[in-house]
């Protein structure tokens, strides 16, 4: 499996003619982007950090864990990768997650606020688990995923308010 | 209507017919249509299979071949935010797309690590476009071959994580018109000025440029299915000036290459066709030949 690199797109692709055979001579797929001011300092840095965290993931070769964990799938990074800039809103407001992999192939995203200890794993693309833990009762919920972050992006958003009951 | 022979499981065509209230066109501009899966990395996937997997599509008449670069992973995922950023891997040495193609150009297989594609393109000469009731089994047909090659090979079974079905419309821009007025011409929604003047004496006018929409189709209890991407780019064909409008449905699938994945390539299929429907300016749906009627 060959390296790969991450890298942070802010201007929009092409969504729509990856799969097209036809060659056409097109203009410029967007002209307007260069002088905008899309980002900030802050959310480069964030940016720049979870780029580099990914990378360091995928740079762990074949046995990383001390057995036979294979690498981290590049889809599975991605998937992290898109999971995280859809939820970006509201964790930003938050101390950056730890993002860790783990053997059997998940990636693992965490963030622990006053309250709640928040976990969410992603098993593979569209099967991620959400785990939200009550610091103060240790009461536990859990929801599954596919491709709709919504709801971490609600747990994020009430873990920030000072009301303890989230799930 | 049942397609399939004793190797491939069959699929039921009875069950994707059209809603009787979809309109078609009898000479639409449709130049490209692709049906595409993506899915995992296939691990142990070899430059040397696309070579064997080639010979399997040549009893099939994709005796052409061309490498091309891969197409990065898209996934479609939903949420608040309305534009996330987008990530890309570079990879350092990834394998190859490669094409088997029929002589004539005129269908198509591409196949890559993470993903599947078969393409029906409208050639001179070679009949219009067949519908996607003809195209459906084609592509199912191929696919079926592209896994029991992996299965033969003893390579793991293909893990599905998106789908994607899309239709190139290519639109000429007639003779002596501006790219402005083929827009108006075109679609409906487009009313903007071409020409204007300013306050200095001088003006502005249309020189170029893209559109991109996008859409998100729901189920019925409101859970997000799909995107739907509109694209009108102006373009050249053949040193003609052309507008392409691109209609993609793409959509998270976490289920095998069976008959609900053709099944909901069928509701891609009404979701594009509608969202063309309502692009589109009268005139040219006179042109095109537009009608609703119960068929296939």
């Amino acid at each position: 499996m060959s390296r790969t690199h991450l890298s942070l797109v802010r201007e929009p692709r092409s969504e729509v003619a990856a799969t097209s055979m036809l060659s056409l001579k097109e203009s410029s797929p967007d002209e307007t982007a260069t002088t905008s001011m899309v980002g900030s300092d802050f959310a480069d840095s964030w940016w720049k950090k979870i780029c580099c965290r990914f990378d360091e993931i995928d740079k762990l070769p074949p046995g990383w864990d001390g057995y036979d964990a294979d690498r981290i799938a590049k889809s599975t990074m991605i998937f992290s990768s898109l999971l995280l800039g859809n939820v970006y809103d509201e964790a930003k407001r938050l101390s950056f997650p730890s993002i860790n992999p783990m053997s059997n192939g998940s990636i693992i995203i965490e963030w622990r606020t006053k309250s709640h200890e928040i976990t969410v794993e992603v098993n593979n693309t569209n099967d991620v688990d959400l785990l939200i833990e009550s610091l103060a009762t240790g009461a536990t919920s859990q929801f599954h995923i596919t491709s709709d972050f919504s709801k971490i992006s609600d747990v994020l958003e009430e873990s920030i308010r000072p009301v303890h009951a989230i799930a | 209507m049942l397609f399939g022979n004793n190797i491939h499981p069959m699929l039921d065509l009875s069950k994707i017919q059209r809603p009787v209230d979809l309109p078609q066109w009898e000479a639409p501009p449709v130049d490209e249509v692709a049906i595409s899966v993506q899915f995992n990395d296939i691990p142990g996937l070899k430059v040397v299979h696309y070579g064997q997997l080639a010979d399997r599509y040549q009893k099939l008449g994709l005796t052409q071949h061309e490498d091309q670069g891969a197409i990065p992973p898209q996934f479609e995922v939903f949420g608040k935010r309305v534009i996330p950023p987008q990530f890309q891997f570079q990879a350092g040495i990834p394998l190859p797309r490669v094409w088997y193609m029929t002589e004539d150009r005129h269908r198509l297989v591409q196949v890559q690590p993470d993903r599947f594609v078969y393409n029906w393109r409208k050639v001179e000469g070679a009949g219009k476009y067949p519908r996607l009731n003809d195209v459906l089994p084609e592509f199912w047909d191929r696919c079926q071959i592209f896994q029991a090659f992996l299965a033969d090979q003893g390579l793991p079974p293909l893990s599905v994580n998106q789908c994607e079905l899309s239709y190139f419309n290519i639109i000429d821009v007639q003779e002596g018109e501006t790219y402005h007025e083929a827009f108006a011409r075109v679609f409906r929604f487009f009313n903007a000025l071409g020409v204007a003047d300013l306050s200095n004496g001088g003006s502005w006018e249309q020189d170029g440029g893209n559109l991109n929409l996008a859409y998100i189709v729901r189920s019925k209890d409101n859970t997000p299915l799909a995107r739907l991407h509109s694209s009108v780019q102006v373009a050249e064909r053949s040193n003609k000036q052309v507008i392409r409008f691109s209609l993609v449905f793409r959509a998270p699938w976490t289920k095998s290459v069976g008959q609900e994945l053709v099944e909901f390539f069928a509701l891609g299929r009404e979701a594009i066709v509608r969202l063309f429907d309502s692009m589109i300016t009268e005139q040219m749906h006179t042109q095109w030949g537009r009608s609703v009627s119960s068929g296939r």
